[in-house]
């Protein structure tokens, strides 16, 4: 990554809070992240640690008692985090900026037809009659390799298998040729043979269009095959980010290690799984000092009373761990990681060899 | 014999029809005929006949139950209760000719010593093809003191379907029990149809405008209103709609066959309060389809708040609502008893008790058969309609 590289959006010091109950909880802790033009950037993180609200935030998608409380999101020159109303994200929302979500099973209309559904976007946001619709409609999934577009535009979503749902989803989100695509866990609800054909999909039409992709994801395996740019969220914040190199092979914050340590491609017959001891933080009530530190085997005692700053490590890579202080003792990474280059090769070979022998059948 | 040549040819092109349907549908002829297969070998037409067969048994297993219940009461007490009741003046009578009139009346009635012999002829007369009906008249004479009873000429008619003829039923005595029931029907659906008009007309928009406020003022306007309406009994409501249009607007408030403004007080209080639970299922439904992925996803689209309500949470929240609306409108021939009462309209609501209390069964076994066809008709109705709009409904044996 270069410094010349185009900033698309430009995120500053984010929070975001929900009401509830009459309660108000920070779920979104200050979050400061540069998306490039072109690149793919990976936002990892378990359950909770609010990433999918994070993004949400770029379409202006958040629940209705949700509100951004601080910061600004700058894109072309706006800051979406001022927009209110669905006239202002006009234009923005699903024309700029798409998203497609977890579930291709639910995320089409299952009344209306897969043509319909399509053409619809491209009369909203480009004014196409229904003749030329219907036409880019099945441009589109051709590119996405539908086969028999033109007899398969009349189905309903029932009538597709849920790798196809995605493939068509995907149509949709590039029919306005967005220029940020953001997957919400794009192939959770896939399995891995059509896992891997719709990342590849979204890999070959990244590089058509150029767009920049944002990928959401717990699963460190996906991120590995498609990412330039990693960010690892833990308890509403940003604890580590860094090309994909910097983050698989020079982990510095201690959550990353652990994410990684349990990566089960990764794991061997003989030895056992690793996983993160206890649950990830309630946002219930404030969080004082280092988000991680009560699972953290190596938190000190200021991880218990102050939140850690965010440290350079080098120009692109960055962490958010009291570790990285010159005062702090030097602790050995867990072994399991150490050695992450060559597990990871295995680990990829053995995926390769699956997919070859299921395309072969 | 216009109606015998009219009937059979009818029934001769239904027979025909299903046989031909159920042909082409099994590849026996037009086996290669793209279009014909497609129209005759739709698997929604197969699915209606085979549910319109099925259906008929049902009907005839109703009929047979209520023939039986109704002779079981015409026989109690060895028939002498009901003698008397069919007979007038049955006391000052010569007890023979007592006795012969009401033998005639019974015979009339279709009650002979043959129960089965009798449930065949009951059949017989209900199915609709066309055959004659005759019925003995008579009349009274009196020669000296004792009342004489006098069998006249035959009173023929020709006929589709035979119900039976009223007995009992006060200022219907002796009509053919289907034309007071149709005669009624008409009065009833003329009220029940603008009740269902007005029901639909106001309960879809207001349930779709309470979810799309979902707790704004709109919302708990309406959910006061709907909970108002579920908490008071009808006949509270009905009194009260009553005050409301009669007394403070000024609609008539007395059913008259001259005067369609009088159907419009009934046929409003019918409506508003049947609108309530309308909207309280439109808004429940859309509110459901609100939360889903789809509707998240159509968001991300860009498209407006107001064009996802109405294409894709509309779409989505009647499915399970227009199976109701073949039902509602068929149910608007039946009327409500409670309301048609209040106001006075002389239709089968009314009908139905009258003849109920006067044990006057052909009309009471008049009615039932044809609310057992009207409930069939519109269940098979709901289920294509429901076809209709929803796509994932497939008709096909799989």
């Amino acid at each position: 990554m270069s410094e010349t590289k185009e900033k698309v959006l430009e995120v500053k010091d984010l929070c975001v809070g929900f009401r509830s109950h009459g309660k108000r909880m920070a779920v979104i802790r200050g979050i400061s992240l540069d998306v490039y033009k072109g690149e793919t950037l990976a936002i990892v993180g378990e359950s909770g640690s609010g990433k999918s609200v994070f993004t949400k935030t770029f379409t202006g998608m958040l629940d209705s008692n949700g509100y951004i409380s601080r910061g600004s999101i700058m894109f072309d020159g706006m800051d979406l985090a001022k927009l209110k109303t669905s006239k202002d994200w006009h234009g923005i929302r699903g024309k700029r900026i798409a998203t497609i979500f977890q579930d291709p099973m639910t995320s089409l209309n299952p009344l209306l037809t897969i043509g319909y559904q399509i053409e619809e976007v491209l009369r909203l946001h480009h004014g196409l009659s229904k003749k030329e619709a219907e036409e880019e409609a099945i441009k589109l999934l051709r590119k996405v390799r539908i086969p028999d577009p033109e007899a398969r535009m009349k189905d309903y979503p029932f009538q597709y298998s849920g790798g196809m749902r995605q493939r068509v989803v995907i149509a949709i989100a590039l029919a306005c040729r967005p220029e940020i695509l953001i997957c919400d866990e794009p192939t959770t609800a896939l399995d891995v043979t059509v896992q891997a054909q719709i990342l590849d999909l979204i890999r070959e039409l990244q590089a058509e269009y150029h767009w920049t992709t944002i990928f959401i994801t717990h699963d460190l395996g996906v991120v590995a095959n498609v990412a330039d740019r990693i960010a690892v969220m833990y308890g509403g914040q940003i604890i580590e980010y860094g090309t994909a190199e910097d983050i698989f092979y020079e982990p510095a914050h201690p959550y990353t290690w652990a994410l990684l340590s349990s990566l089960p491609q990764l794991g061997t017959k003989d030895e056992p799984l690793v996983y993160i001891k206890g649950n990830p933080p309630s946002f219930t009530s404030e969080i004082i000092g280092d988000a991680f530190a009560i699972r953290n085997k190596y938190a000190m005692k200021i991880d218990y009373v102050q939140d850690p700053p965010m440290f350079k490590i080098s120009e692109t890579h960055y962490a958010k761990t009291w570790l990285l202080h010159k005062d702090a003792p030097k602790v050995e990474k867990p072994i399991i990681i150490q050695n992450l280059k060559e597990r990871m090769n295995k680990a990829a070979k053995e995926l390769q060899r699956e997919i070859g022998d299921s395309d072969g059948k | 014999m216009a109606v015998y040549l009219i009937g059979y040819t009818l029934i001769a092109l239904v027979v025909l029809f299903v046989v031909f349907v159920q042909l082409v549908y099994h590849r026996v002829i037009f086996s290669n005929n793209a279009k014909i297969q497609t129209i005759f070998g739709h698997p929604l037409l197969i699915y209606s006949l085979r549910r319109i067969g099925s259906a008929l048994i049902s009907i005839l297993l109703a009929i047979m139950a209520t023939f039986f219940l109704i002779r079981f009461k015409v026989e109690a007490n060895g028939g002498i209760e009901f003698c008397k009741k069919i007979v007038t003046n049955w006391d000052k009578m010569n007890p023979t000719i007592a006795l012969a009139q009401c033998q005639n009346a019974k015979a009339n009635l279709g009650i002979t010593d043959n129960w089965f012999v009798d449930l065949v002829t009951y059949f017989y007369n209900i199915l609709p093809f066309p055959k004659t009906i005759c019925l003995t008249g008579y009349s009274e004479e009196v020669i000296g003191d004792t009342v004489v009873f006098m069998v006249n000429t035959s009173d023929c008619r020709n006929t589709i379907m035979y119900l039976g003829r009223a007995y009992f039923t006060t200022a219907a005595n002796g009509q053919f029990v289907t034309d007071i029931i149709f005669s009624k029907m008409g009065v009833s659906f003329k009220i029940g149809i603008i009740a269902v008009i007005v029901e639909i007309a106001l309960g879809y928009p207001m349930g779709i405008l309470m979810a799309k406020h979902k707790d704004g003022v709109i919302d708990k306007v309406g959910n006061a209103y709907i909970i108002s309406i579920d908490a008071i009994p009808g006949v509270a409501y009905y009194y009260i709609w009553m005050i409301i249009l009669c007394t403070l607007i000024g609609l008539p408030n007395r059913y008259d066959v001259a005067n369609p403004l009088t159907l419009l007080a009934p046929a409003l209080t019918m409506g508003f309060t049947g609108m309530a639970g309308i909207a309280l299922w439109v808004r429940r439904y859309m509110l459901d389809e609100f939360n889903s992925d789809y509707v998240k996803f159509a968001r991300a689209k860009g498209l407006s708040e107001n064009r996802i309500a109405a294409v894709h949470v509309l779409r989505n929240a009647i499915v399970p609502l227009v199976r109701s609306i073949p039902a509602a409108i068929l149910g608007a021939l039946l009327g409500t008893f409670y309301l048609e009462n209040i106001y006075h309209v002389p239709g089968v609501g009314g009908l139905l008790v009258d003849a109920n209390n006067t044990n006057d069964f052909y009309v009471l076994q008049g009615i039932i058969i044809i609310s057992a066809l009207i409930s069939v008709v519109s269940y098979l109705l709901g289920d294509i309609v429901t076809a209709i709009v929803d796509p994932r409904v497939s008709f096909t044996k799989e």
